[in-house]
């Protein structure tokens, strides 16, 4: 929106879209990890504890949701975060992307 | 196959066969001109994308400059690491020899062996865990079988 229109359209309907902005930009970004047939089930749990701290039970509910349903979101956070758990998956030779929802 | 892991007060020693152990250290060696070749078919699953959106290409491509180096960098070391430990090896017993591992050289291990069984599983051509296909290389499908084996127990070793 041009600043033009903001005099114009006065302080209420200006402020929507912006508040609109800000939390589409603040939602967090999805971490996901694919299921691969190579990665043995029993690895992908303990990378998962590993990583991101998750109790054995966490990190097998997940584990077993990638085993099943082809993937699994397994951490957001701000692009930044995200983008440092990507890295860290695929050090682990984890098949993880991340999205952005909506 | 004689390969064990076992835990102790301070970390883990691995006990093998010299024939297994010519095997191993063998990995290294092949890894290494695979980390170096990003024409390799399994280069890519080896280091993937972050982001699947081609709208977020411009994001991509500075991820990838920004950590590819350090994620290149990591699988090296590891690579060093494991010949270093693996050259270490001595008898055990009857027969085997073996060497103490801490945490760093487990990981090392740990990561050489899962980034030759996605190499070999793509080598092979794994698509599909029910599946195994029926032209299989039949040395190829018993390497990636016999890693299975190692990465497995080293992994129900670690977990406890």
């Amino acid at each position: 929106m041009s600043p033009e229109d903001e005099g114009a359209l006065g302080t209420q309907i200006v402020l929507e879209p912006e508040l609109d902005e800000f939390s589409k930009t603040d939602r967090p970004w999805v971490v996901i990890v694919w299921n691969d047939p190579v990665n043995l089930m029993s690895y992908v749990v303990y990378v998962l504890q590993k990583i991101f701290g998750y109790s054995r039970e966490k990190a097998t509910r997940l584990m077993m949701q990638v085993h099943h349903e082809g993937k699994a979101a397994v951490a957001e956070g701000q692009r930044e975060k995200a983008e440092a758990d990507v890295a860290r998956l695929h050090s682990f030779g984890l098949w993880a992307t991340m999205e952005h929802p909506g | 196959m004689s390969v064990t892991f076992e835990r102790h007060s301070e970390g883990m020693r691995i006990s093998m066969s010299e024939t297994e152990l010519k095997l191993l250290l063998e990995l290294p060696q092949q890894l290494r001109d695979l980390y170096d070749n990003p024409l390799d078919e399994a280069y890519d699953r080896l280091f993937p994308r972050a982001y699947l959106d081609p709208t977020e290409e411009k994001a991509e491509s500075e991820w990838q400059e920004f950590v590819h180096p350090d994620l290149h960098r990591q699988r090296l070391d590891a690579l060093e690491a494991v010949t270093s430990i693996l050259n270490q090896a001595g008898p055990v017993g009857r027969n085997l020899v073996g060497v103490d591992l801490d945490e760093d050289t487990v990981n090392a291990l740990l990561s050489v062996l899962n980034d030759a069984r996605l190499i070999l599983g793509s080598r092979i051509g794994l698509n599909d865990e029910s599946e195994v296909r029926s032209d299989l290389d039949p040395g190829l499908y018993a390497a990636y079988q016999w890693l299975s084996y190692l990465e497995g127990d080293l992994v129900e070793t670690l977990l406890g």
